[in-house]
């Protein structure tokens, strides 16, 4: 079959292949074995940065970022476009590489697909999806990646919490943007993660879905998990979240909890036919005077502008209604948007 | 709990995709269409001055030889292009890759899972290819002899055994072709298309050098050089000290291609 000493001259390459294929079979193996090994500390928050900067080139799109979230939060980061939101997520996702600092997530430092991140649900930015598979086939897909079994992943729970159930066995290629905002929801909540990083989750849903997605984030913190989600929609913040962040051109302006805004500032302006007759039966009122902190108010001359003075603007909207005021019409400015405003206006420090 | 982004279950997400099912169907109506092609041009005795192709219509042996001639040097090499160029290019353009890596899945992992994956995809397309090459060549052109364009031919069973020579040696020549599609795959970001084309492009562009005898001592570097070794397979006795250099030279680069692809997947910043 094979010419005189022609395998004796084949012997080196052979050989040189043999190696090669034994080498690779190795680390296939190896890889396949290795767990990514988490860099523990006995830190408790739910997730800490610790002076975290992100340069590109010349450019830096972080500067410095420290904050600790606690278990059971719903953080709003704040911020106007470029300030820095969708690269602070990436870098607690490990998806960039900070230039100095880290994230960590349960005291665990996170590295490019460090293992503590199975606890954590990332949507980020625009949705991520096989366009070719159903909302049920892509987040199967996602899970068994995880190498998980299917039972953990509450997909109908996971579903439901994001509104996709009527949606799930329609072509991903066929949704709406809203029904891809929702299955990206979905696949960050598979499994029901203890720390859920979304970015813009309101983007392509209408104010009643808008709501509802508060109402059940809201809901998820509750079973002590801890949600992290930016959002330009400050309307949000008041009702849903726990704690703020402000970011404006990469650096971390404001920091804390929401109560803490309220008391600062926001104000309710109230359209009324009668001020002098509006204000008298609104402050005899029973759930006004069950505020727990007693509005400031001027009267104007068709108008009242309450002070907030730490209520929610929930809470005293409730006490005009309850006084039976005619009330032509309503304007709220939101204590939380005035900070936001405040922090990120130009110039600011 | 198993390995993240387990090879099975990338190999049928791979399978479930349209553009993936219309290659593998491509593996079946290619050989097809050229069996008639030459059938019908062999009936008009317009082969006569085309040896490649008179030998091809020898036998089902020789068809699948032709086969894999054309296919080991375009049909084929663009297969394995778009199937390793699309590997990561295509999930960042669907905006997936982060979501696999928040999974989460290791760079490493990713980029070695899913290459095994697609080698995995690769074989069974050649596979079903010469399968199809045979079948056809079967039913145009009858068995036979393997006959090379020169020397004795092998005959029966050893001219089955030649042939899976034959395409495993196309099996893994290809490799090389798929670690340089993943490595523009990982630099491309998130446009599959120039990862495809560059690497069918640097492939001719290997081929095309190989070509130059002013420039021998550099060509034999080349991992094209020896794409037709296979061919020695052929004869009745025959050297195989060209198909094992063959073999080595694709090995090689496959892996110095995948571990640089690797080490460039490792530094980057995934920002879809």
């Amino acid at each position: 079959m094979f010419v005189g000493g022609a395998l004796s001259d084949a012997a080196v390459p052979l050989a040189g292949t043999a190696l090669i294929v034994v080498g690779w079979v190795v680390v296939l193996l190896t890889v396949r074995a290795r767990r990514p090994r988490d860099i523990a500390t006995d830190d408790s928050a739910m997730l800490r940065v610790h002076h975290l900067t992100k340069r590109y080139g010349a450019r830096t799109s972080l500067r410095d970022i420290s904050f600790a979230v606690q278990r059971g939060c719903v953080v709003a980061l704040l911020g106007p476009n470029g300030a820095g939101k969708t690269t602070l997520l990436r870098a607690i996702a490990g998806l960039i590489h900070p230039s100095a600092g880290s994230a960590y997530v349960m005291g665990r430092r996170i590295t490019p697909g460090a293992a503590v991140l199975a606890r954590v649900g990332v949507a980020i930015e625009e949705p991520g999806l096989a366009p070719h598979l159903s909302g049920r086939a892509n987040l199967e897909f996602l899970w068994r990646a995880s190498g998980r079994p299917m039972a953990e992943a509450q997909l109908e729970l996971a579903a439901e919490l994001a509104g996709l159930t009527p949606y799930l066995d329609r072509r991903a290629s066929d949704y709406s943007q809203g029904m891809k905002q929702r299955l990206a929801l979905a696949g960050a909540m598979l499994g029901l993660p203890e720390l859920l990083l979304l970015d813009e989750p309101t983007n392509g849903l209408d104010p009643t879905q808008t709501r509802e997605l508060g109402a059940t984030l809201a809901r998820y913190a509750d079973s002590g998990r801890t949600v992290v989600l930016a959002s330009h929609h400050l309307a949000e913040v008041d009702d849903v979240c726990t704690d703020v962040l402000v970011l404006h051109e990469g650096e971390l302006r404001w920091c804390g909890p929401v109560s803490e805004v309220q008391h600062a500032a926001g104000t309710i302006t109230v359209g009324v036919a009668d001020p002098a007759g509006a204000l008298r039966r609104l402050t005899s009122g029973a759930a006004w005077q069950a505020l727990p902190h007693q509005p400031q108010f001027r009267v104007g001359a068709r108008t009242i502008v309450i002070d907030l003075c730490g209520n929610t603007v929930r809470a005293v909207l409730a006490a005009v209604a309850d006084s039976g005021v005619p009330v032509d019409s309503v304007r709220s400015s939101s204590p939380v948007g005035d900070l936001y405003r405040e922090l990120t206006a130009k110039g600011s420090p | 709990m198993t390995g993240t982004l387990p090879v099975r279950i990338e190999l049928e997400r791979q399978l479930s995709r349209p553009s993936v099912r219309v290659l593998l169907g491509l593996m079946v109506v290619v050989p097809c269409v050229v069996g008639l092609l030459l059938r019908a041009g062999s009936a008009r005795s317009s082969l006569d001055g085309n040896l490649v192709a008179a030998v091809g219509t020898g036998s089902a042996g020789n068809f699948t030889m032709l086969s894999l001639y054309g296919g080991a040097q375009l049909f084929l090499v663009i297969t394995a292009a778009y199937l390793f160029g699309e590997s990561i290019a295509r999930e960042s353009e669907w905006s997936f890759l982060r979501v696999l890596l928040t999974v989460p899945v290791t760079r490493t992992r990713l980029v070695l899972h899913k290459f095994a994956a697609l080698v995995v995809l690769l074989f069974g397309a050649v596979a079903v290819y010469t399968l199809v090459s045979y079948v056809v060549g079967l039913a145009l052109f009858g068995g036979g002899d393997l006959t090379p364009i020169s020397g004795s031919g092998t005959h029966g069973a050893a001219a089955i055994g030649r042939l899976l020579m034959m395409t495993a040696y196309v099996m893994v020549y290809l490799l090389w072709v798929g670690a340089l599609a993943v490595l523009l795959s990982v630099l491309a970001g998130d446009n599959p298309a120039l990862a495809t084309l560059g690497t069918v492009a640097i492939t001719l562009l290997f081929h095309a050098i190989g070509g130059l005898t002013s420039v021998r001592a550099v060509v034999e570097t080349l991992p094209t050089h020896n794409f037709s070794a296979w061919l020695d397979a052929a004869r009745g006795t025959f050297d195989p000290t060209r198909m094992a250099w063959g073999l080595f030279t694709s090995l090689f680069y496959g892996s110095c291609l995948v571990v640089l692809a690797i080490a460039a997947f490792n530094v980057r910043d995934v920002r879809r």
